[in-house]
């Protein structure tokens, strides 16, 4: 008995020091490493964030997105979508809502969102909370040869938002596609809960505020081969939507028309 | 289906010689939008959880099997639950000397703290470990374990490999002398690790990431001592760095402890429980938030209720940091007294607070989070409960409980003060003849909660609500039930319900209309969030 006990007692021990390791303060931040060669070419990452005014720990997602903007530069999209589903979308008091109602089949799709939650090319694997891990799934979907290379460029004139898209199949693509076109805005300054407190004029980024399309996209008779070629020019009316033209983007993507899994991306500014 | 046709062939002919035992549940619901309490369409129009698990014994011999289908999940569970399939299976050999278990099993060592693997149908929880789990008891009253595996995670198993070993003494079954005595004496000590592979994640520097621990480990030691009616229960566990998506990917070592005095005899017991508890939070995969691939657990430090207002706001476990007290007293008031009366009477007081830690913040991802001082954090959740349990007759019992609950929405990611909720409950049960019996229940809930309806919240648990439930047995087989809950003083919602259930033998049929109200559902301090419906509701549950 005396044995078995000091011989569990001793394996604990070896346990302990084993399988237990300690990084000191001073070795824990190490280079991102790596540089714009190590990326599929045409490689772009698209990440879908579902975000609200009265979600708390959102912010803290928006932390750790700018910094991944640093690192991916424009290699990164990202389209901050106010969910309709979930409450912490509605908006302080009497402020303007950014819900879109285009937006509740997106979060169906994900099923029930716990804010913030995120996706990357509308993929499975949820990103929440501080999503640190993002820059792994990121990473992953750069070096990832995309189906589809796209540019977009836009105009607005005031009411009239013009888009033109250019897509080319990099590989043999034989299931139908879809183009899905948003409008995105930088700089809105409203309402945001932040952990415990009430920021009054909290600066957002990427907000979905048109989606120019249907929800799902429109299809995109692109073909079928590698190489093949497909233009598209969208016009839209921004009727009462107000924007600031310099502060939005135009987000272009191509997505699997069954999966809704994003086959290519691209943004541009709004000139 | 075909599991259960197999078990029932198996039994039947005695296949084996052994004995095969299992059960059946299966759950549906239909729900169509609602946009008064912000129910939405659901486009399967039914949603079903089913599950039949299949138990083989032979001697000391046992397997057994699982068979899981979400075809969909029912509203509330993670949509990566959707499928079927075998989704546990098990091989076993337990002998005085030897348990050995092979496949997936649920383990726990001491409380929790450190491991306990198991599963909860009504969360859509289930973080059993797939590998090997050895029991050795050399000599009465030792119990040493050991495992390895890694958790399932939906249907699939998560990336982080589990191990883990634990002793455990009985001190009076080891010591001869001691077994006459009052005396109750166990021992024991855990130690739980977790390996995972390097990844990206990100700091708050640009171009940095975070250098992690791919091994975590935590350990734990506890003892239990009994005198007569009183007894101490105390466990301490420490964890190593492990930073995850749970704690802003801090360094932070993590701790709890937790101790409870108690005392009982006959129709008298009281207790006392006080547990502290900084950055406990120990799961196998350390990108995934939410509830699954915890390794660990901390129990509930408030009383579990049944009444519907008193669970409207849930005490959900904090394992990033909290301290609590709880203390418990039941006295059985005997018959013919004056307080007692002709029938006794039963009173129940229990009352709980848990506050969060007093920290300083000192850093994000990459730093150790955060500092602990000295003092009290704010106010998570408090209550005191007094239930009265009296026959007042012999076909006629009454219970009486009044409960005052302070909860602070900030526990759910809601920005806002303090709600103060005063909550009455009258239950009576009526048993008119040998073949029928009512139940009458009446709630009522007042909530300072209805201040923040004005300042533009929308949770629907906001404002005063009144409730009225009906249930009639009949016989030992059939009832019916009706009830509503209604809110007013700036709260919205009418939430009506009714439903019939059949029993018969080990099979229960049951079905319901009505509404259900967004909000929480947490069983012993875990949570998962329940949305909003309208529609039907079937359960059928049997076992053989």
């Amino acid at each position: 008995m005396k044995k078995i006990l000091i011989g569990l007692m001793g394996l604990m021990g070896i346990m302990g020091l084993v399988c237990c390791d300690k990084i000191d303060p001073a070795e824990r931040l190490i280079e991102s490493g790596g540089g714009d060669s190590q990326w599929a070419e045409g490689a772009v990452a698209y990440v879908e964030k579902f975000t609200g005014p009265l979600c708390s720990n959102c912010p803290m997602a928006d932390r750790t997105i700018e910094n991944l903007h640093h690192t991916y530069g424009e290699r990164l999209v990202v389209v901050s979508v106010t969910s309709i589903t979930n409450s912490q979308g509605n908006p302080y008091g009497s402020e303007p809502t950014m819900q879109l109602e285009a937006t509740r089949v997106w979060e169906q799709r994900y099923g029930a969102l716990a804010l913030p939650v995120a996706y990357i090319n509308r993929g499975d694997k949820a990103y929440t909370s501080s999503m640190n891990d993002l820059g792994g799934g990121i990473e992953e979907a750069l070096r990832t040869v995309p189906a589809v290379k796209l540019t977009v460029e836009a105009t607005c004139d005031g009411s009239t938002v013009d888009i033109n898209t250019s897509a080319e199949l990099v590989f043999d693509y034989a299931d139908p596609v879809t183009l899905t076109l948003l409008i995105t805005e930088d700089s809105l300054a409203y309402t945001q809960c932040d952990g415990t407190s009430v920021v009054p004029d909290y600066m957002h980024n990427h907000m979905l505020r048109a989606v120019v399309t249907d929800p799902w996209g429109k299809s995109f008779g692109i073909g079928s081969t590698e190489g093949s070629r497909k233009n598209d020019h969208t016009s839209y009316n921004l009727g009462a939507l107000t924007i600031v033209p310099e502060n939005s983007h135009v987000v272009a993507l191509v997505c699997d028309a069954a999966t809704h899994r994003v086959l290519g991306c691209a943004q541009c500014d709004v000139k | 289906m075909a599991a259960m046709m197999l078990a029932a062939a198996a039994q039947g002919q005695g296949i084996l010689g052994g004995n095969v035992t299992g059960n059946v549940q299966m759950d549906a619901q239909m729900s169509r939008a609602d946009s008064t309490i912000g129910a939405t369409d659901v486009p399967e129009k039914l949603l079903m959880n089913a599950r039949a698990d299949i138990l083989y014994t032979n001697g000391d011999f046992s397997a057994g099997l699982r068979f899981e289908a979400y075809q969909n999940p029912l509203l509330g569970f993670d949509s990566q639950w959707q499928g079927q399939g075998l989704a546990h299976y098990f091989v076993g050999y337990n002998s005085k000397l030897l348990s050995v278990t092979v496949g997936h099993f649920y383990e726990q060592f001491g409380s929790g703290l450190i491991l306990r693997t198991y599963e909860d149908r009504y969360l859509g929880l289930d973080n059993a470990l797939f590998g090997i789990n050895v029991a050795l008891r050399p000599v009465e009253g030792v119990t040493i374990k050991a495992l390895a595996g890694k958790q399932r995670y939906y249907w699939e198993l998560g990336d982080g490999l589990v191990r883990g070993v634990d002793a455990e003494a009985n001190i009076v079954q080891l010591v001869p002398s001691l077994r006459e005595s009052k005396l109750r004496a166990i021992v024991g000590a855990g130690f739980v690790s977790k390996y995972e592979d390097e990844e990206l994640i990100g700091s708050e520097t640009p171009g940095y990431r975070l250098k992690l621990p791919l091994n975590s480990g935590a350990a734990s030691v506890r003892a239990e001592l009994g005198w007569g009616g009183w007894s101490l229960q105390g466990e301490y566990a420490r964890k190593g760095q492990d930073p995850t998506v749970m704690n802003g990917y801090t360094y932070k070592e993590g701790q709890v402890m937790t101790a409870t005095l108690g005392y009982s005899q006959r129709g008298f017991s009281a207790s006392v429980q006080g547990r502290r508890v900084e950055n406990m939070s120990f799961k196998s995969m350390r990108t995934v938030a939410g509830q699954q691939l915890y390794i660990n657990y901390l129990p509930a430090i408030t009383r579990q209720h049944t009444y519907a207002f008193m669970t409207i706001y849930p005490y959900a476990t904090n394992d990033m940091g909290e301290q609590g007290l709880q203390g418990d007293v039941m006295w059985k008031v005997k018959k013919d007294t004056w307080l007692g009366g002709k029938y006794g009477m039963d009173i129940h007081v229990n009352s709980a607070i848990v506050c969060g830690l007093d920290t300083t913040v000192i850093g994000g991802a990459g730093s150790d989070g955060y500092k602990v001082n000295g003092g009290m954090g704010p106010l998570l959740f408090g209550e005191a409960t007094v239930e009265l349990a009296r026959k007042l007759s012999k076909e006629v019992k009454l219970t009486l409980v009044y409960s005052y609950q302070a909860f602070n929405p900030a526990v759910e990611g809601e920005p806002s003060d303090l709600f103060h909720n005063n909550i009455v409950v009258a239950d009576v049960a009526w048993k008119m003849s040998k073949k029928h019996a009512l139940r009458f229940e009446a709630e009522w809930m007042g909530s300072d909660s209805h201040r923040d309806v004005a300042a533009g919240h929308t949770d629907p648990r906001l404002g005063d609500w009144v409730m009225g439930l009906v249930e009639w047995n009949i016989g030992s087989k059939w009832f019916v039930s009706v009830s509503d809950q209604l809110a007013y003083n700036d709260g919205k919602g009418n939430y009506y319900n009714v439903s019939v259930g059949y029993t018969s033998g080990a099979t229960r049929l049951q079905a319901g209309y009505g509404k259900q109200r967004r909000g929480m559902l947490c069983i012993g301090g875990v949570c998962r969030e329940v949305p909003a419906s309208n529609g039907l509701t079937f359960s059928l549950t049997t076992s053989f």
